[in-house]
Protein backbone atom coordinates (compact mmCIF):
# COMPACT_ATOMS: atom_id res chain seq x y z
CA UNK A 1 0.00 0.00 0.00
CA UNK A 2 1.14 3.65 -0.79
CA UNK A 3 0.11 6.90 -1.65
CA UNK A 4 -1.30 7.46 1.59
CA UNK A 5 -4.05 4.68 0.67
CA UNK A 6 -4.74 2.26 3.97
CA UNK A 7 -6.61 -0.89 4.08
CA UNK A 8 -10.17 -0.99 4.82
CA UNK A 9 -12.97 -3.27 5.92
CA UNK A 10 -16.15 -1.29 6.55
CA UNK A 11 -19.10 -2.59 6.21
CA UNK A 12 -17.21 -6.01 5.72
CA UNK A 13 -15.89 -5.07 2.09
CA UNK A 14 -12.07 -5.52 1.84
CA UNK A 15 -10.95 -2.01 0.10
CA UNK A 16 -8.24 0.34 0.11
CA UNK A 17 -8.84 3.67 1.31
CA UNK A 18 -7.02 6.98 1.64
CA UNK A 19 -8.07 8.33 4.59
CA UNK A 20 -7.36 12.45 3.67
CA UNK A 21 -9.56 12.27 0.73
CA UNK A 22 -12.47 9.92 1.42
CA UNK A 23 -11.65 8.13 -2.41
CA UNK A 24 -11.78 4.55 -1.51
CA UNK A 25 -11.12 1.14 -3.80
CA UNK A 26 -12.69 -2.32 -4.42
CA UNK A 27 -11.58 -4.47 -6.31
CA UNK A 28 -13.68 -6.71 -8.60
CA UNK A 29 -13.85 -9.45 -10.69
CA UNK A 30 -16.22 -8.67 -13.51
CA UNK A 31 -17.48 -10.25 -17.12
CA UNK A 32 -15.90 -7.74 -19.61
CA UNK A 33 -13.64 -4.78 -18.70
CA UNK A 34 -13.05 -1.70 -21.26
CA UNK A 35 -15.75 -2.16 -23.75
CA UNK A 36 -17.54 0.89 -24.64
CA UNK A 37 -20.93 -0.80 -25.88
CA UNK A 38 -21.17 -2.56 -22.03
CA UNK A 39 -20.30 -1.88 -18.44
CA UNK A 40 -18.99 -3.91 -16.37
CA UNK A 41 -20.67 -6.74 -14.70
CA UNK A 42 -19.94 -8.19 -11.64
CA UNK A 43 -19.22 -12.22 -12.21
CA UNK A 44 -21.06 -12.97 -8.67
CA UNK A 45 -23.72 -9.87 -8.62
CA UNK A 46 -23.22 -7.07 -6.20
CA UNK A 47 -25.87 -6.96 -2.42
CA UNK A 48 -27.62 -4.57 -0.36
CA UNK A 49 -24.21 -3.71 1.20
CA UNK A 50 -22.43 -2.39 -1.93
CA UNK A 51 -25.52 -0.49 -3.06
CA UNK A 52 -25.56 0.96 0.41
CA UNK A 53 -22.04 1.92 0.03
CA UNK A 54 -22.19 3.36 -3.45
CA UNK A 55 -25.26 5.25 -2.27
CA UNK A 56 -23.33 6.49 0.61
CA UNK A 57 -20.49 8.00 -1.44
CA UNK A 58 -22.22 9.19 -4.49
CA UNK A 59 -25.83 8.91 -4.11
CA UNK A 60 -25.57 12.43 -2.11
CA UNK A 61 -24.80 14.18 -5.66
CA UNK A 62 -28.03 13.84 -6.73
CA UNK A 63 -29.64 14.84 -3.34
CA UNK A 64 -29.17 17.86 -2.81
CA UNK A 65 -31.09 19.01 -0.39
CA UNK A 66 -29.62 16.23 1.73
CA UNK A 67 -26.51 18.24 2.00
CA UNK A 68 -26.25 20.61 4.56
CA UNK A 69 -24.68 23.97 3.97
CA UNK A 70 -21.06 23.78 5.39
CA UNK A 71 -19.96 20.50 4.52
CA UNK A 72 -16.16 18.68 5.41
CA UNK A 73 -14.87 18.87 1.55
CA UNK A 74 -12.97 15.81 1.87
CA UNK A 75 -16.53 14.20 2.84
CA UNK A 76 -17.28 16.17 -1.18
CA UNK A 77 -14.05 14.11 -2.64
CA UNK A 78 -15.12 10.63 -1.35
CA UNK A 79 -16.35 8.17 -4.15
CA UNK A 80 -16.35 4.29 -4.26
CA UNK A 81 -14.48 3.20 -7.25
CA UNK A 82 -14.46 -0.17 -8.60
CA UNK A 83 -11.03 -1.89 -9.96
CA UNK A 84 -12.83 -4.32 -12.34
CA UNK A 85 -10.41 -6.50 -13.60
CA UNK A 86 -11.92 -9.91 -16.01
CA UNK A 87 -9.59 -12.47 -17.00
CA UNK A 88 -11.07 -14.79 -20.10
CA UNK A 89 -8.36 -17.09 -20.55
CA UNK A 90 -5.22 -15.45 -20.82
CA UNK A 91 -6.89 -12.35 -21.45
CA UNK A 92 -7.02 -9.92 -19.04
CA UNK A 93 -9.06 -6.39 -19.00
CA UNK A 94 -9.23 -4.07 -16.15
CA UNK A 95 -10.69 -0.74 -15.89
CA UNK A 96 -11.53 1.88 -12.93
CA UNK A 97 -14.64 1.96 -12.56
CA UNK A 98 -16.96 4.86 -10.48
CA UNK A 99 -20.48 3.22 -10.58
CA UNK A 100 -23.69 5.59 -9.36
CA UNK A 101 -26.24 2.79 -8.79
CA UNK A 102 -26.81 -1.09 -8.05
CA UNK A 103 -30.02 -2.59 -10.35
CA UNK A 104 -30.67 -5.24 -10.63
CA UNK A 105 -27.74 -7.39 -7.84
CA UNK A 106 -25.64 -5.32 -10.60
CA UNK A 107 -23.97 -2.39 -11.18
CA UNK A 108 -26.13 0.05 -13.09
CA UNK A 109 -25.11 3.47 -14.72
CA UNK A 110 -20.95 4.68 -14.16
CA UNK A 111 -20.28 8.19 -13.63
CA UNK A 112 -16.92 7.21 -15.01
CA UNK A 113 -14.86 4.53 -16.37
CA UNK A 114 -11.06 5.24 -16.66
CA UNK A 115 -9.32 2.25 -19.11
CA UNK A 116 -5.93 0.73 -17.23
CA UNK A 117 -5.72 -2.60 -19.73
CA UNK A 118 -7.23 -2.44 -22.93
CA UNK A 119 -7.79 -5.62 -24.91
CA UNK A 120 -4.51 -7.41 -26.02
CA UNK A 121 -3.01 -5.03 -23.66
CA UNK A 122 -1.58 -7.61 -21.06
CA UNK A 123 0.94 -10.21 -22.29
CA UNK A 124 2.92 -12.16 -20.21
CA UNK A 125 5.44 -13.45 -22.73
CA UNK A 126 5.80 -9.58 -24.28
CA UNK A 127 9.75 -9.04 -24.23
CA UNK A 128 11.37 -6.03 -25.28
CA UNK A 129 12.78 -6.48 -29.21
CA UNK A 130 16.28 -6.90 -29.40
CA UNK A 131 18.04 -3.50 -30.93
CA UNK A 132 18.37 -2.39 -34.76
CA UNK A 133 21.68 -2.71 -35.93
CA UNK A 134 22.38 0.39 -34.38
CA UNK A 135 25.89 -0.05 -33.09
CA UNK A 136 27.64 1.17 -36.16
CA UNK A 137 29.35 3.91 -34.41
CA UNK A 138 31.73 5.31 -37.05
CA UNK A 139 35.41 4.33 -35.91
CA UNK A 140 37.97 4.89 -38.32
CA UNK A 141 41.66 4.96 -37.94
CA UNK A 142 44.46 5.63 -40.27
CA UNK A 143 48.10 4.63 -39.97
CA UNK A 144 50.54 7.26 -39.50
CA UNK A 145 53.33 7.63 -42.07
CA UNK B 1 70.33 2.62 -21.08
CA UNK B 2 70.99 1.94 -17.25
CA UNK B 3 68.61 -0.25 -14.99
CA UNK B 4 65.42 1.37 -14.09
CA UNK B 5 64.20 0.67 -10.91
CA UNK B 6 60.97 1.80 -11.17
CA UNK B 7 59.89 -0.07 -13.82
CA UNK B 8 61.38 -3.23 -10.85
CA UNK B 9 58.57 -1.55 -8.52
CA UNK B 10 55.93 -1.95 -11.48
CA UNK B 11 56.45 -5.61 -12.16
CA UNK B 12 56.19 -6.25 -8.58
CA UNK B 13 53.07 -5.00 -8.18
CA UNK B 14 51.46 -6.67 -11.21
CA UNK B 15 53.07 -10.07 -10.25
CA UNK B 16 51.59 -9.18 -6.69
CA UNK B 17 54.71 -9.98 -5.00
CA UNK B 18 56.69 -8.20 -1.72
CA UNK B 19 60.29 -7.30 -2.20
CA UNK B 20 61.17 -10.17 0.03
CA UNK B 21 59.73 -13.04 -2.18
CA UNK B 22 61.52 -11.61 -4.60
CA UNK B 23 64.97 -11.04 -2.68
CA UNK B 24 64.44 -15.02 -1.59
CA UNK B 25 63.22 -16.30 -5.38
CA UNK B 26 66.57 -14.77 -6.77
CA UNK B 27 68.98 -15.71 -3.28
CA UNK B 28 69.82 -12.15 -1.83
CA UNK B 29 69.09 -10.81 0.77
CA UNK B 30 66.32 -7.66 1.57
CA UNK B 31 68.85 -5.43 2.10
CA UNK B 32 70.72 -6.26 -0.95
CA UNK B 33 67.61 -6.16 -3.46
CA UNK B 34 66.38 -2.78 -1.28
CA UNK B 35 69.91 -1.21 -2.60
CA UNK B 36 68.99 -1.53 -6.05
CA UNK B 37 65.68 -0.75 -5.86
CA UNK B 38 66.49 2.57 -4.40
CA UNK B 39 69.40 2.87 -7.04
CA UNK B 40 72.05 2.80 -4.95
CA UNK B 41 73.58 -0.15 -6.62
CA UNK B 42 73.64 0.08 -10.18
CA UNK B 43 72.96 -3.83 -10.55
CA UNK B 44 75.08 -6.05 -12.95
CA UNK B 45 73.38 -7.27 -16.09
CA UNK B 46 73.38 -10.87 -14.50
CA UNK B 47 71.30 -10.07 -11.41
CA UNK B 48 68.99 -7.99 -13.50
CA UNK B 49 68.95 -11.54 -15.54
CA UNK B 50 67.74 -13.25 -12.34
CA UNK B 51 65.17 -10.95 -11.46
CA UNK B 52 63.42 -10.76 -14.67
CA UNK B 53 63.17 -14.49 -14.82
CA UNK B 54 61.98 -14.81 -11.28
CA UNK B 55 59.03 -11.96 -12.13
CA UNK B 56 58.95 -13.48 -16.12
CA UNK B 57 59.51 -10.39 -17.47
CA UNK B 58 61.65 -9.71 -20.67
CA UNK B 59 65.06 -8.11 -19.09
CA UNK B 60 64.54 -5.30 -22.05
CA UNK B 61 61.49 -4.27 -19.73
CA UNK B 62 63.96 -2.88 -16.96
CA UNK B 63 66.43 -1.07 -19.01
CA UNK B 64 63.43 1.41 -20.49
CA UNK B 65 62.27 4.85 -19.79
CA UNK B 66 59.72 5.79 -17.04
CA UNK B 67 56.43 4.94 -17.45
CA UNK B 68 53.61 7.14 -16.48
CA UNK B 69 52.17 6.56 -13.20
CA UNK B 70 48.42 6.39 -13.06
CA UNK B 71 46.81 8.76 -10.13
CA UNK B 72 45.89 6.40 -7.34
CA UNK B 73 43.76 9.39 -5.72
CA UNK B 74 41.79 9.60 -9.28
CA UNK B 75 41.13 5.78 -9.07
CA UNK B 76 37.95 4.26 -7.74
CA UNK B 77 36.94 0.98 -6.86
CA UNK B 78 33.68 -0.36 -6.72
CA UNK B 79 34.14 -2.82 -4.18
CA UNK B 80 36.75 -0.45 -2.20
CA UNK B 81 36.20 -2.86 1.04
CA UNK B 82 36.91 -6.23 -0.50
CA UNK B 83 39.43 -4.96 -2.55
CA UNK B 84 43.41 -5.93 -0.92
CA UNK B 85 45.97 -3.38 -1.27
CA UNK B 86 47.94 -5.77 -3.38
CA UNK B 87 44.82 -6.35 -5.89
CA UNK B 88 44.64 -2.71 -5.87
CA UNK B 89 48.58 -2.14 -6.98
CA UNK B 90 48.05 -4.92 -9.57
CA UNK B 91 45.40 -2.96 -11.26
CA UNK B 92 47.09 0.33 -10.92
CA UNK B 93 50.21 -1.32 -12.32
CA UNK B 94 48.44 -2.64 -15.01
CA UNK B 95 46.93 0.88 -16.31
CA UNK B 96 50.48 2.16 -15.91
CA UNK B 97 51.37 -0.33 -18.86
CA UNK B 98 48.59 0.54 -20.44
CA UNK B 99 49.90 4.17 -20.76
CA UNK B 100 52.58 2.96 -22.91
CA UNK B 101 50.93 0.19 -24.75
CA UNK B 102 48.63 3.60 -25.49
CA UNK B 103 51.76 5.75 -26.36
CA UNK B 104 52.85 2.82 -28.92
CA UNK B 105 49.26 3.10 -30.13
CA UNK B 106 49.38 6.94 -30.52
CA UNK B 107 52.59 6.82 -32.51
CA UNK B 108 51.64 4.47 -34.93
CA UNK B 109 47.88 5.45 -35.43
CA UNK B 110 45.42 8.33 -36.20
CA UNK B 111 43.19 7.80 -33.12
CA UNK B 112 39.25 9.33 -32.78
CA UNK B 113 39.67 12.36 -30.56
CA UNK B 114 38.59 12.62 -27.15
CA UNK B 115 34.94 13.97 -27.23
CA UNK B 116 33.46 14.35 -24.05
CA UNK B 117 31.19 16.57 -22.17
CA UNK B 118 31.66 18.52 -18.48
CA UNK B 119 29.09 18.17 -16.68
CA UNK B 120 30.74 18.24 -13.12
CA UNK B 121 28.29 21.24 -12.31
CA UNK B 122 24.93 18.89 -13.66
CA UNK B 123 23.48 17.79 -10.22
CA UNK B 124 21.00 15.07 -11.78
CA UNK B 125 23.27 11.85 -13.64
CA UNK B 126 20.38 11.14 -15.11
CA UNK B 127 20.38 14.76 -17.27
CA UNK B 128 23.74 14.29 -17.65
CA UNK B 129 23.39 11.02 -19.87
CA UNK B 130 21.01 12.53 -21.57
CA UNK B 131 22.89 15.37 -22.57
CA UNK B 132 25.84 13.17 -23.28
CA UNK B 133 23.19 10.78 -25.48
CA UNK B 134 22.19 14.15 -27.39
CA UNK B 135 26.25 15.27 -28.22
CA UNK B 136 26.56 12.28 -28.80
CA UNK B 137 23.11 11.74 -31.27
CA UNK B 138 21.99 8.78 -29.92
CA UNK B 139 18.73 9.41 -29.37
CA UNK B 140 16.67 7.04 -27.04
CA UNK B 141 17.54 4.11 -28.52
CA UNK B 142 19.96 1.33 -27.03
CA UNK B 143 23.63 0.80 -27.14
CA UNK B 144 24.80 -1.90 -29.11
CA UNK B 145 28.07 -2.46 -28.72
CA UNK B 146 29.12 -0.01 -25.37
CA UNK B 147 33.02 -0.82 -26.33
CA UNK B 148 33.04 0.56 -29.72
CA UNK B 149 30.97 3.21 -28.99
CA UNK B 150 33.69 4.19 -25.79
CA UNK B 151 36.95 4.13 -28.58
CA UNK B 152 34.93 5.87 -31.30
CA UNK B 153 34.78 8.88 -28.66
CA UNK B 154 38.33 8.96 -28.60
CA UNK B 155 38.10 6.90 -24.67
CA UNK B 156 41.37 4.02 -24.55
CA UNK B 157 39.65 1.28 -23.65
CA UNK B 158 41.59 -1.49 -21.92
CA UNK B 159 40.82 -4.57 -20.36
CA UNK B 160 41.87 -5.91 -16.96
CA UNK B 161 42.24 -9.62 -16.84
CA UNK B 162 42.82 -9.40 -12.80
CA UNK B 163 41.40 -12.62 -12.03
CA UNK B 164 39.30 -11.24 -9.22
CA UNK B 165 35.67 -9.99 -8.76
CA UNK B 166 37.21 -7.32 -6.20
CA UNK B 167 38.37 -5.02 -8.77
CA UNK B 168 35.02 -4.07 -11.28
CA UNK B 169 36.69 -1.31 -13.64
CA UNK B 170 38.23 2.33 -13.21
CA UNK B 171 39.21 5.33 -15.57
CA UNK B 172 40.96 8.44 -15.19
CA UNK B 173 42.00 11.22 -17.05
CA UNK B 174 46.02 11.99 -18.72
CA UNK B 175 46.73 14.63 -20.96
CA UNK B 176 43.13 15.37 -21.61
CA UNK B 177 42.85 11.57 -22.85
CA UNK B 178 40.24 9.44 -21.05
CA UNK B 179 40.91 5.74 -20.38
CA UNK B 180 38.78 3.09 -19.16
CA UNK B 181 39.89 -0.16 -17.85
CA UNK B 182 37.56 -3.00 -17.54
CA UNK B 183 37.91 -6.46 -15.88
CA UNK B 184 36.57 -9.13 -18.21
CA UNK B 185 36.21 -11.68 -15.29
CA UNK B 186 32.54 -10.20 -15.02
CA UNK B 187 29.44 -11.01 -17.38
CA UNK B 188 29.46 -8.79 -20.58
CA UNK B 189 26.22 -7.40 -19.36
CA UNK B 190 28.20 -6.46 -16.17
CA UNK B 191 30.77 -5.07 -17.82
CA UNK B 192 28.89 -3.07 -19.60
CA UNK B 193 27.40 -1.29 -17.00
CA UNK B 194 30.98 -0.44 -15.50
CA UNK B 195 31.69 1.18 -18.79
CA UNK B 196 28.69 3.27 -18.33
CA UNK B 197 29.74 3.69 -14.64
CA UNK B 198 33.04 5.09 -16.11
CA UNK B 199 32.37 7.06 -18.40
CA UNK B 200 29.81 8.85 -15.76
CA UNK B 201 32.65 9.07 -13.80
CA UNK B 202 34.91 10.82 -16.56
CA UNK B 203 31.75 13.12 -17.17
CA UNK B 204 30.90 14.04 -13.89
CA UNK B 205 34.02 14.03 -12.15
CA UNK B 206 36.72 14.77 -14.11
CA UNK B 207 37.97 17.54 -11.93
CA UNK B 208 37.76 15.25 -8.46
CA UNK B 209 38.65 12.26 -10.00
CA UNK B 210 36.49 9.46 -9.67
CA UNK B 211 37.45 8.60 -5.99
CA UNK B 212 35.28 11.08 -4.57
CA UNK B 213 33.44 8.60 -2.13
CA UNK B 214 29.61 6.61 -2.08
CA UNK B 215 27.77 9.92 -3.39
CA UNK B 216 30.53 9.55 -6.65
CA UNK B 217 29.64 5.98 -6.75
CA UNK B 218 25.97 6.66 -6.42
CA UNK B 219 26.08 9.46 -9.04
CA UNK B 220 28.11 7.09 -11.50
CA UNK B 221 25.58 4.27 -10.98
CA UNK B 222 22.63 6.29 -11.77
CA UNK B 223 24.11 7.80 -15.03
CA UNK B 224 24.79 4.90 -16.41
CA UNK B 225 21.61 3.23 -15.45
CA UNK B 226 20.41 6.20 -17.28
CA UNK B 227 22.62 6.44 -20.28
CA UNK B 228 22.14 2.38 -20.63
CA UNK B 229 18.44 2.29 -20.42
CA UNK B 230 16.49 5.39 -21.46
CA UNK B 231 13.70 5.66 -19.55
CA UNK B 232 11.22 6.77 -23.11
CA UNK B 233 12.81 3.56 -24.30
CA UNK B 234 12.09 1.48 -21.37
CA UNK B 235 8.90 2.74 -20.60
CA UNK B 236 7.47 2.63 -24.42
CA UNK B 237 9.09 -1.35 -24.96
CA UNK B 238 7.88 -2.35 -20.87
CA UNK B 239 4.58 -0.71 -20.14
CA UNK B 240 3.93 -3.80 -18.29
CA UNK B 241 5.94 -6.52 -16.66
CA UNK B 242 4.63 -9.76 -15.04
CA UNK B 243 7.05 -12.10 -15.14
CA UNK B 244 11.08 -12.36 -14.17
CA UNK B 245 11.14 -14.58 -17.55
CA UNK B 246 10.17 -11.54 -19.28
CA UNK B 247 12.63 -9.14 -17.79
CA UNK B 248 15.53 -12.21 -18.45
CA UNK B 249 14.57 -12.27 -22.34
CA UNK B 250 14.03 -8.42 -22.37
CA UNK B 251 17.49 -7.44 -21.14
CA UNK B 252 19.37 -7.89 -23.99
CA UNK B 253 17.43 -4.96 -26.19
CA UNK B 254 19.81 -2.65 -23.28
CA UNK B 255 23.05 -5.45 -22.78
CA UNK B 256 22.33 -4.80 -19.40
CA UNK B 257 22.01 -7.76 -15.98
CA UNK B 258 18.40 -9.18 -15.27
CA UNK B 259 19.47 -6.79 -12.03
CA UNK B 260 19.40 -4.13 -13.35
CA UNK B 261 16.74 -4.08 -15.85
CA UNK B 262 15.13 -4.79 -12.31
CA UNK B 263 16.26 -2.06 -10.44
CA UNK B 264 15.78 0.20 -13.59
CA UNK B 265 11.59 -0.48 -13.68
CA UNK B 266 11.07 -0.26 -10.01
CA UNK B 267 13.23 3.34 -10.25
CA UNK B 268 10.99 4.74 -13.09
CA UNK B 269 7.86 3.07 -11.74
CA UNK B 270 7.38 0.40 -14.04
CA UNK B 271 7.29 -2.87 -10.91
CA UNK B 272 5.67 -1.86 -7.73
CA UNK B 273 8.51 -2.35 -4.28
CA UNK B 274 6.26 -5.58 -4.23
CA UNK B 275 7.54 -6.33 -7.75
CA UNK B 276 11.02 -5.73 -7.20
CA UNK B 277 11.44 -7.79 -3.81
CA UNK B 278 9.63 -10.65 -5.70
CA UNK B 279 11.71 -10.58 -8.93
CA UNK B 280 14.67 -9.92 -7.39
CA UNK B 281 14.57 -13.01 -4.52
CA UNK B 282 13.50 -14.96 -8.12
CA UNK B 283 16.66 -14.21 -9.70
CA UNK B 284 18.97 -15.42 -6.64
CA UNK B 285 17.42 -17.84 -5.68
CA UNK B 286 16.62 -19.35 -9.44
CA UNK B 287 20.49 -18.29 -11.21
CA UNK B 288 22.63 -17.36 -7.83
CA UNK B 289 25.39 -15.28 -8.67
CA UNK B 290 25.40 -16.04 -12.44
CA UNK B 291 24.05 -13.67 -14.99
CA UNK B 292 21.22 -15.81 -17.12
CA UNK B 293 21.66 -15.91 -20.71
CA UNK B 294 24.58 -13.77 -21.01
CA UNK B 295 25.58 -12.12 -24.31
CA UNK B 296 28.84 -12.65 -25.85
CA UNK B 297 32.12 -10.63 -24.97
CA UNK B 298 32.40 -7.53 -26.11
CA UNK B 299 36.12 -6.69 -27.53
CA UNK B 300 38.14 -3.80 -28.28
CA UNK B 301 37.35 -2.66 -31.57
CA UNK B 302 40.42 -0.59 -32.44
CA UNK B 303 42.76 -3.02 -31.14
CA UNK B 304 41.22 -5.18 -33.69
CA UNK B 305 41.73 -3.09 -36.48
CA UNK B 306 45.12 -2.54 -35.52
CA UNK B 307 46.15 -6.22 -35.45
CA UNK B 308 44.33 -6.90 -38.73
CA UNK B 309 46.59 -4.11 -40.29
CA UNK B 310 49.52 -5.83 -38.93
CA UNK B 311 48.38 -8.96 -40.45
CA UNK B 312 48.01 -7.20 -44.02
CA UNK B 313 51.38 -5.89 -43.70
CA UNK B 314 53.08 -8.87 -42.46
CA UNK B 315 53.61 -7.84 -39.12
CA UNK B 316 53.61 -10.50 -36.24
CA UNK B 317 51.15 -9.77 -33.36
CA UNK B 318 54.36 -10.21 -30.89
CA UNK B 319 55.58 -6.82 -32.34
CA UNK B 320 53.93 -4.75 -30.07
CA UNK B 321 54.89 -6.40 -27.15
CA UNK B 322 58.71 -7.01 -28.22
CA UNK B 323 58.57 -3.19 -29.17
CA UNK B 324 57.44 -2.10 -25.71
CA UNK B 325 59.27 -4.83 -23.98
CA UNK B 326 56.60 -6.03 -22.05
CA UNK B 327 55.56 -9.83 -21.63
CA UNK B 328 53.05 -11.22 -24.74
CA UNK B 329 50.40 -11.91 -21.24
CA UNK B 330 50.10 -8.83 -20.01
CA UNK B 331 49.90 -7.40 -23.58
CA UNK B 332 46.84 -10.09 -23.91
CA UNK B 333 45.22 -9.22 -20.64
CA UNK B 334 45.51 -5.33 -21.58
CA UNK B 335 44.10 -5.93 -25.09
CA UNK B 336 40.86 -8.38 -24.38
CA UNK B 337 42.75 -11.35 -25.13
CA UNK B 338 43.21 -10.19 -28.61
CA UNK B 339 46.54 -10.78 -29.26
CA UNK B 340 46.58 -14.25 -28.06
CA UNK B 341 46.48 -17.45 -30.38
CA UNK B 342 48.87 -18.40 -33.05
CA UNK B 343 48.83 -15.55 -36.48
CA UNK B 344 46.84 -18.07 -37.95
CA UNK B 345 46.00 -15.42 -41.17
CA UNK B 346 50.31 -14.26 -40.88
CA UNK B 347 51.38 -13.95 -44.66
CA UNK B 348 53.99 -16.74 -45.37
CA UNK B 349 57.52 -15.24 -45.12
CA UNK B 350 60.38 -16.42 -47.43
CA UNK B 351 59.99 -19.26 -49.49
CA UNK B 352 56.37 -21.76 -49.77
CA UNK B 353 57.63 -24.75 -48.49
CA UNK B 354 55.67 -26.53 -52.24
CA UNK B 355 58.21 -28.61 -54.36
CA UNK B 356 57.93 -30.43 -57.21
CA UNK B 357 57.62 -34.16 -56.65
CA UNK B 358 59.10 -36.69 -59.72
CA UNK B 359 56.77 -38.94 -60.77
CA UNK B 360 58.87 -42.74 -60.80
Amino acid sequence: MSKGYIPDSTGRIESSLHPETGVKIVYQNVDLACSKAKGPQAISGKGPAADRMIEKAQGFLFQLDDIPEAINSKVLNNAVWFLCVAVNGESVTAELSLPVSIENQNFGRFVERIFLVKSGEWDPTKVAPLPSANDDYELVISRKE
Amino acid sequence: MQFNPERLELALRRRRLTAATLADRIGFTSVSLSRIRNLRQVPPRETVERIAEALSYPIEFFYGDCIDSVDENSVSFRSLSSVTLREKHAAIAAGCLAYSVADWLKSQYNLPNADLIDCSQERDPAAAARSLRQHWSLGEQPIGNMIKLLESRGIRVFSLAENTKNVDAFSCWRNEEPYIFLNTFKSTERSRFDAAHELGHLVLHKHGGSNQGQQAEDEANSFASSFLMPKADVLSQMPRVHTLNQIIASKKRWGVSAAALIYRLHKIGVISDWQNRTFNIQLRTNYGSTEPDSLPREISVIWKMVLDDLWKHGIPRNKIADELRLPQEELENLLFGLTSGPDLHRPAVGKPSLSVIEEK
